[in-house]
């Protein structure tokens, strides 16, 4: 779906045709999906969640201006609602069999399949070591593509800010798992 | 984007677009039906809950009034009005300031002549009225 395809759809839900939103659940319910559960761990809770988000995305879309782009004003609303069901429950880690549903999961041929769990363990550590604040913000910039600018408008905090922070993820990692090789492998 | 940061991202398109395995579109749809049902619902609640609490707040106020000017003061007021009327109009006020005076009578007795706690009542009840309604009123907001 183009932008202005997706306008027009907009336009049309917002004058009552409801039963066009359903295109955009199916457009963007993945990408929600994957940063829900990138923040709280749990795949369940994060599917709950998912689709609480358009469902107040659905009664706020008078508010979406279109000054950002949808997904923008979308992850808006998915990170505060991740953090109010995150204040509410604290919730368990992200566990390698969380996220056993790759995309790929059925076709990987036998012999990748060892490279394909250890990548879900680099995967399930570098998460373990992050607060959900830092996961959401590594996830946007590097699944979502989204400028630092962009990640501004999601999560309310300073454009400075954010670059500090994602300095500060990175180093994170580097230093106790993926990108060092001993305490990744020692 | 130097080596780390593609290492990085290599290692997170493991939780890239998940795929939904149900359909969400039908479960929404569903979720903003009946939240629509619920949300009218809560309008007309609304609605009635205002009226009510201006009801009773109007009616604290009148009842205060009456208290206030005592019946003398309303038996006159009833006379008068019911002066040039037909014989049922007159009836009807004579019949009124029957009741306005045996509806008054506990009150007296109540509070023997003193209008003080009458009024801390009315005010305490206008108070915890309007309370609720802003309560109320947050919660529905919250809900949007």
């Amino acid at each position: 779906m183009t932008r202005e395809e997706e306008k027009i759809i907009l336009q049309r839900i917002r004058k009552g045709e409801s039963d066009l939103y359903a295109e955009i659940v199916r457009t963007y319910s993945s990408r929600v999906l994957s940063l829900v559960t990138g923040m709280l761990g749990l795949k369940e809770d994060a599917e709950e969640i998912t689709q609480d988000i358009f469902v107040k995305a659905y009664f706020s879309l008078d508010k979406f201006r279109g000054d950002s782009s949808f997904s923008t004003w979308l992850f808006r609303i998915a990170y505060n609602m991740s953090v109010s069901s995150l204040r509410k429950k604290k919730s368990i880690f992200v566990r390698a069999d969380n996220l056993a549903h790759l995309p790929d999961e059925e076709e990987v041929p036998p012999g990748e399949s060892n490279q394909k769990e250890e990548r879900l363990v680099l995967l399930e550590r570098m998460l373990a070591e992050l607060t959900e604040e830092e996961r959401f913000l590594i996830l946007l910039y590097y699944n979502e593509d989204k400028s630092i600018k962009e990640i501004a408008e999601i999560t309310g905090l300073t454009e400075s800010n954010i670059k500090i922070k994602l300095f500060r993820i990175k180093n994170k990692i580097r230093e106790k798992t993926v990108l060092n090789p001993e305490v990744c492998y020692g | 984007m130097d080596s780390e940061d593609i290492k990085i991202q290599e290692i997170l398109s493991g939780i890239k677009n998940i795929p939904v395995k149900q359909d969400f579109a039908p479960e929404v749809l569903k979720r903003i039906e009946s939240e629509r049902v619920a949300r009218e619902v809560l309008k007309e609640n609304r609605e009635a809950m205002w009226f009510i609490i201006a009801t009773a707040f109007g009616a604290a106020v009148i009842a205060g009034l009456f208290y206030y000017f005592n019946s003398e003061a309303i038996n006159s007021f009833f006379a008068d009005f019911s002066l040039g009327k037909t014989n049922l109009d007159r009836i009807i006020a004579i019949e009124s300031v029957n009741l306005k005076s045996s509806w008054f009578e506990p009150f007296k007795n109540t509070f023997n002549g003193s209008n003080t706690l009458l009024w801390i009542v009315i005010s305490v009840n206008t108070i915890l009225l309007t309370l609720l309604g802003v309560y109320l009123e947050k919660r529905l907001k919250d809900l949007k």
